[in-house]
């Protein structure tokens, strides 16, 4: 499964979503997000927007996470997800995430 | 915020006859404190202790540990001023991030896979000697010295010094258990701690900009304007440290655990495909810190006492990842269990940085003994008994010296 990730300077990937990863696995493994704690929904360093089609298909935000990106100054109610919170069963094929800015 | 529950003493509460009022300082409890977790997790979860080193709260069930570590703005890890000895265990964000943000990426699941085939042979050369004379101590003829050269060579340190490294290690351990008002300290805590950061500082000085060695990156960092000259030196001992106390400890605390259940050995010999398994387990069961710490921003109620501002509050999470609430049967070491969520390598912005390369160096030291061992005994005569870990932060907790008996495959 491929997705395709705008990092923060721009520039586009083309990355693998394999089996078995959160989202926040998949860009830690490419070095693009920090994912500090470990995915526990707590440092926000995983931070991304997710296209608004994906969007509407995910699970609702928990409290955990809601509170998380309340929080950060990138925010947007339509579009932010902690990646570390997307297991690969929401993954899809050419889904569009873009990395939130570092804060 | 109404003070609904009384928060006992030690003192003010009956303890049953194998134990004593628990005391935090005490060597002999911390050389075994499962027991006294047990009863305090089931009777007086939130505790109060008076020492010569102030007062502190120990809370011991898995759910308010983790509330704690969840809320880092109101438990802060700041417990001393850090321009003293700037070290990232005791930073708040957005210092504590600022820093390990320039290492992140050293510690990686995928950029600590890289390290495997050069941890694998370090171990089987360190191994080797053990496994042909029958009877050895394990912790400082093999897991001191095959982790602190991991992490030796992972910062880019000569491997030559490693005697030094150790006594250096434990000088900063009880320096900063002394500063965060966790322990007495020890004489030589402090100058051993400047003569350590003397060390780092020249090493920084030696090692090239370009290169991919953590102080590589923690000198790009200070060039960079990221770090301070202070802290950069104090971070490459911190880092350093952290690399190889606990893992040294995991490693031991998992060769006891084979030895007293022979039955694990076994399925990891058929199945080395549960040698992760096994490692998480046991940092599940047995994780090398016992005891972490914070300190209060403000007044805060936990689970119905009100604990004032800028009150130390201990966190068992030994307890914690016993607490059959979270962790049914917590007493079964089983390799079947789901150990999501347990707190062996911390929880939330300060969870541990060298999760992978522990688990890493965890795996390859188990794949190893379940190979090439069919027997671990822990050696009858008393004169070899299992020495444990005590002082230092009193943060630790497993053996100091342990010696085994191995029978090869």
């Amino acid at each position: 499964m491929k997705v395709q990730i705008s990092d923060r300077e721009g520039r586009h990937h083309s990355v693998v979503w394999e089996q078995g990863q959160s989202l926040m696995e998949v860009l830690r493994d490419c070095d693009m997000v920090l994912a500090l704690c470990g995915g526990n929904c707590i440092c926000g360093t995983c931070h991304v927007y997710v296209d608004a089609e994906t969007f509407a298909r995910l699970p609702a935000r928990n409290d955990e996470e809601l509170a998380q990106l309340e929080q950060m100054k990138g925010f947007r109610p339509e579009a932010s997800r902690l990646s570390c919170q997307i297991p690969f069963l929401h993954a899809r094929e050419g889904m569009s995430v873009v990395l939130a800015p570092n804060e | 915020m109404a003070n609904s529950v009384k928060t006992p003493y030690p003192q003010d509460l009956v303890w049953p006859a194998h134990l004593r009022p628990f005391d935090p300082l005490d060597h002999s409890i911390q050389a075994d404190p499962f027991p006294y977790y047990q009863w305090m997790r089931e009777n007086a979860p939130v505790l109060r202790t008076k020492t010569s080193l102030g007062e502190a709260w120990f809370l011991s069930r898995y759910r308010d540990v983790v509330g704690v570590l969840r809320n880092h703005k109101v438990f802060s890890s700041e417990l001393y001023d850090p321009k003293k000895a700037p070290q990232v265990l005791f930073m708040d964000d957005p210092d504590h991030m600022r820093l390990r943000a320039a290492v992140a990426h050293v510690f990686t699941p995928k950029a600590v896979a890289r390290l495997e085939e050069k941890i694998r042979n370090l171990a089987e050369g360190y191994f080797r000697p053990l496994l042909s004379s029958g009877v050895a101590e394990f912790v400082e003829s093999f897991a001191t010295p095959l982790t602190i050269d991991t992490i030796a060579s992972l910062l880019g340190l000569p491997l030559s010094e490693a005697d030094q490294f150790r006594r250096w290690s434990q000088d900063w351990g009880s320096y900063s258990g002394r500063l965060s008002g966790n322990s007495p300290g020890s004489p030589t805590d402090e100058s051993g701690t400047m003569a350590f950061v003397e060390y780092m500082a020249k090493a920084l000085e030696k090692v090239p900009a370009e290169g991919d060695s953590i102080l590589s990156s923690i000198v790009r960092a200070r060039a960079e304007g990221k770090m301070t000259d202070q802290e950069a030196k104090f971070f490459s001992l911190v880092l350093f440290t952290a690399g190889h106390e606990t893992t040294t400890i995991l490693m031991a605390n998992g060769m006891i655990q084979l030895a007293e259940a022979p039955h694990l050995l076994s399925r990891l010999r058929d199945n080395p495909r549960d040698v992760p398994a096994f490692a998480e387990e046991l940092a599940r069961y047995k994780p090398p810190i016992h005891r972490l710490r914070r300190i209060t921003t403000q007044e805060v109620e936990v689970a119905g006492h009100t604990i004032p501002a800028r009150s130390h509050v201990r966190l068992l999470i030994v307890s914690a990842n016993h607490d059959p609430e979270k962790f049914p049967n917590p007493e079964v070491f089983d390799l079947n269990r789901d150990t999501g969520g347990h707190l062996g390598y911390g929880f939330g912005i300060h969870s541990c940085l060298g999760a992978w390369l522990a688990r890493l160096e965890a795996r390859i030291v188990f794949e190893l003994v379940a190979k090439t061992v069919s027997k671990i005994e822990l050696y009858p005569d008393p004169s070899s008994a299992v020495v444990p870990f005590t002082g230092g932060s009193m943060s630790a907790s497993g053996p100091k010296f342990l010696t085994l008996r191995l029978t090869p495959a």
